[in-house]
């Protein structure tokens, strides 16, 4: 396998970063995961503002993982900016979230969500979802070329 | 025609061939022709040579070089002593006293003419390049090696009367192909022959019918001749007659003579006769007014009486009416005295109603005052009905907007719940799990009870909260009721259920033909999750666990009935146990968060259904949910 894809984390919750990072370690996976504590610091590193200029040190993600409930720029906002823009629209996009909601579910699907997943609330649970990503993003799945 | 035919045939008969040729020469062909046409001369003879003074050449054409040429010739050559004339003209209008005709170029289209005209006038035709052989006496022509050369047609010369000498030939120039022209000339001839022989049938035909016209001539002449003898008889009898008549007309004149005078008599005698009737017509106009004047006094004295006559017949109807008024009269009288008694009468009896009217009217009155009082009462009292009901109704929509706003919280709270409380439980339970995971060893046993304890408590955090929201999700929005298989659902729902219990050792038993039903998928599916899920938790230890599911059905809806085998439940708490939280057990007994039954009584209530409970302790517990057979 060539490098391993990277990963952009987008979580305001610093225990939830923790715990999320926990979990592709306890899951032994090596893949470089760049964490974007809110909205705006996601939609920076996406569209390389400032400080995320340079691509070489933090390059297009070949994954999105997206909470929705973040104070500001909501997880909706970055998705739709996501979806909307040329260059990152093929990215996939995968909500983690707490919500169950309906509306929370079919809004992110609506605006072009790949996947919809639930924060598992023992850490078991998230070493478990964290090891299927993996599984299913970077074996299973066959993903969209690059866009650039 | 005759002549024609003759002349063919001599032509034919009389061809032969002259045989010449004139070397090559060195002279102009004006001149070479002008030579040969005096040669040509003085080797003809003409019939009539001896009478004339000099030989006339005509030259048929505009040929200005050969007429100077010829006339230069003519001046110092003779024919026989006698000199030459030479003239020219562009047709051919006289020929009397012309020996030679010299045909020039370019005229063969007026050769036929040329040659008719010549005909029989013993004149000498020359030509020059003329196609035509049959019509040709002597033709030049122009060989290819620029040669004049010419031909000579003695047939056609000789038919001329002219005489031929022997130095003709010595001239030179080419023989006409006889046998070629003999065949031709047969040829026309047979046609000419054929022709002729019409021609004299039609001759024949014409002399006979001259010769009938001629006899009818003749008999019309004959009669001609007897009607003018007659003719002649009839001028005579008129001639007689008409002596007669003059004779006549004489005594008529006398006669008439007389009439005018017997007509002036009569004149006069007629003058009078009108003025006596003058005088007649005045009379009879007088009587005829007199006459008048007695019809309209007649007329006047009719009137009159017709009058008289009508002013009698009124005088007596007048009459009749005077009798008729008077008895009206009398009876008139008679009725008002009734009608006066009558009045009377009345006049007393209205007096007393009028007494009775009055106090009536003074009853009503009272009974009207207290209707009015009442009525006011009435209408008091709607009015603070309405007042009443208005306020009503905007205590209705303040409790509905209190209402929507405490959904709106009561949302807002279960989706903190959700979100909110979530967080830090994912964190407590998280954290806590790494340490039991990574760092138990660096625990001692209380650490290590602890540490499960929290783990412990983080799960039935996590169920409360799930519950919860279950619970508060309910009823927060409309659902839709559809016909639904209830066999799909339970056998859905049996198989996330099979590992389980399986684990425990239950028989699971449902009655396959339950009726569709309607209702709503998920609630259902809440529905007997929770029932289920109830019946493995509060099993009996000691005995196998049986869950039951069948039906009744009547003619309202249908209940379900869910049985197990497990602890049963007191029958002081049948109805409590579906209040929320309300728990009949330590969670350490048995797991729960007391919310389950709250919820499936909820979620029946929203399918327009029942359920109640129905146990005995230690033996087992029935679960009764009736929906409605149709949508309400």
């Amino acid at each position: 396998m060539e490098k391993l894809a990277q990963i952009l984390l987008v979580e305001d919750n610093q225990m939830d970063v923790v715990l999320t990072l926990d979990a592709f370690r306890e899951a032994k996976l090596k893949n470089t995961i760049h964490v974007a504590r809110n909205g705006q610091e996601a939609l920076d590193y996406l569209f390389g503002n400032d400080k995320y200029a340079n691509r070489d040190e933090f390059p297009l993600p070949a994954l999105i993982l997206l909470d929705l409930k973040m104070p500001g720029i909501d997880g909706f906002e970055v998705l739709r900016q996501v979806k909307g823009t040329e260059k990152l629209k093929r990215i996939p996009v995968i909500i983690l979230t707490s919500s169950r909601e309906e509306g929370d579910r079919a809004l992110s699907y609506d605006i072009g969500a790949n996947s919809y997943l639930l924060k598992p609330v023992s850490f078991d649970g998230f070493t478990d979802v964290v090891r299927k990503i993996d599984d299913y993003w970077f074996s299973l799945n066959i993903n969209p070329p690059d866009n650039q | 025609m005759k002549k024609l035919i003759l002349y063919v045939y001599l032509s034919t008969a009389c061809f032969w061939g002259l045989n010449g040729s004139i070397s090559a020469q060195q002279v102009s062909r004006e001149i070479a022709i002008s030579a040969y046409i005096y040669n040509f001369a003085k080797n003809i003879q003409w019939q009539n040579e001896d009478s004339i003074n000099e030989f006339h050449f005509l030259i048929i054409g505009q040929d200005e070089n050969i007429l100077h040429e010829l006339i230069t010739l003519s001046k110092t050559k003779t024919i026989r002593n006698k000199p030459i004339r030479v003239t020219s003209a562009t047709t051919l209008s006289d020929i009397n006293n012309v020996q030679l005709v010299f045909a020039t170029k370019g005229n063969e289209e007026n050769l036929v003419n040329l040659f008719d005209r010549i005909e029989g006038k013993n004149i000498l035709m020359v030509s020059d390049n003329y196609q035509n052989k049959q019509i040709v006496m002597i033709n030049f022509i122009d060989s290819k090696e620029g040669n004049l050369l010419f031909e000579i047609n003695k047939a056609n010369i000789i038919n001329q009367h002219l005489g031929i000498m022997q130095d003709m030939i010595l001239l030179g120039g080419t023989e006409i192909d006889v046998a070629e022209l003999y065949r031709e000339g047969q040829q026309s001839l047979r046609t000419l022959q054929k022709h002729t022989e019409n021609l004299e049938n039609n001759l024949a035909q014409l002399k006979n019918s001259i010769s009938a016209i001629t006899k009818e001539v003749e008999i019309n002449k004959d009669s001609l001749n007897r009607q003018t003898r007659k003719i002649r008889e009839q001028q005579r009898i008129l001639d007689n007659q008409s002596l007669l008549l003059n004779q006549r007309e004489k005594e008529l004149g006398i006669k008439i003579q007389q009439i005018s005078e017997q007509r002036r008599v009569f004149d006069q005698q007629s003058e009078k006769l009108r003025a006596l009737s003058a005088d007649v017509n005045e009379g009879s106009q007088l009587l005829l007014r007199q006459r008048e004047e007695i019809e309209s006094q007649e007329y006047q004295i009719k009137n009159q009486t017709d009058i008289l006559k009508t002013q009698s017949s009124t005088i007596h109807r007048q009459r009749n009416l005077m009798y008729l008024l008077a008895i009206i009269t009398i009876l008139v009288v008679f009725l008002v005295l009734t009608i006066y008694y009558a009045f009377k009468n009345k006049q007393k009896h209205n007096r007393e109603l009028k007494q009775k009217v009055n106090e009536r009217t003074y009853e009503l009155s009272l009974l009207n005052e207290q209707l009015r009082v009442e009525l006011d009462e009435r209408l008091l009292a709607q009015e603070e009905i309405k007042i009443l009901n208005q306020t009503l109704e905007e205590r209705v929509a303040e409790r509905t907007a209190q209402l929507a706003s405490i959904n709106k919280e009561l949302e807002s709270f279960s989706y903190s719940i959700s979100h909110d409380l979530r967080a830090p439980l994912r964190a407590i339970f998280g954290f806590s799990q790494i340490l039991t995971n990574r760092h138990r060893a660096s625990l001692n046993e209380e650490g290590q009870q602890y540490m499960n304890y929290i783990v412990q408590a983080s799960v039935r955090m996590e169920h409360l909260i799930n519950d919860l929201l279950d619970y508060s999700r309910l009823g927060r929005k409309s659902i839709d009721i559809y016909p639904v298989s209830l066999n799909k659902i339970i056998d859905n729902i049996y198989s996330d259920f099979k590992q389980k219990l399986e684990n425990v050792g239950a028989t699971f038993f449902v009655d396959k033909e339950i009726p569709e039903i309607y209702g709503n998928e998920s609630l259902l599916q809440q529905i007997f999750t929770n029932l289920i899920d109830n019946a493995v938790i509060y099993r009996r230890k000691d005995e196998p666990l049986e869950i039951k599911i069948n039906y009744d059905q009547d003619a309202k809806g249908i209940t379900l009935k869910i049985s197990d085998n497990g602890i049963g439940i007191p029958e002081e708490y049948w109805d409590k146990i579906f209040n929320i939280f309300q728990r009949l057990h330590s969670e350490d007994e048995y797991p729960g968060t007391g919310i389950g039954l709250a919820t499936v009584r909820k979620s029946v209530s929203m399918l327009n259904g029942t359920i109640w409970v129905e146990s005995v302790v230690n033996r087992g517990t029935t679960f009764f949910i009736h929906l409605p057979k149709s949508k309400i």
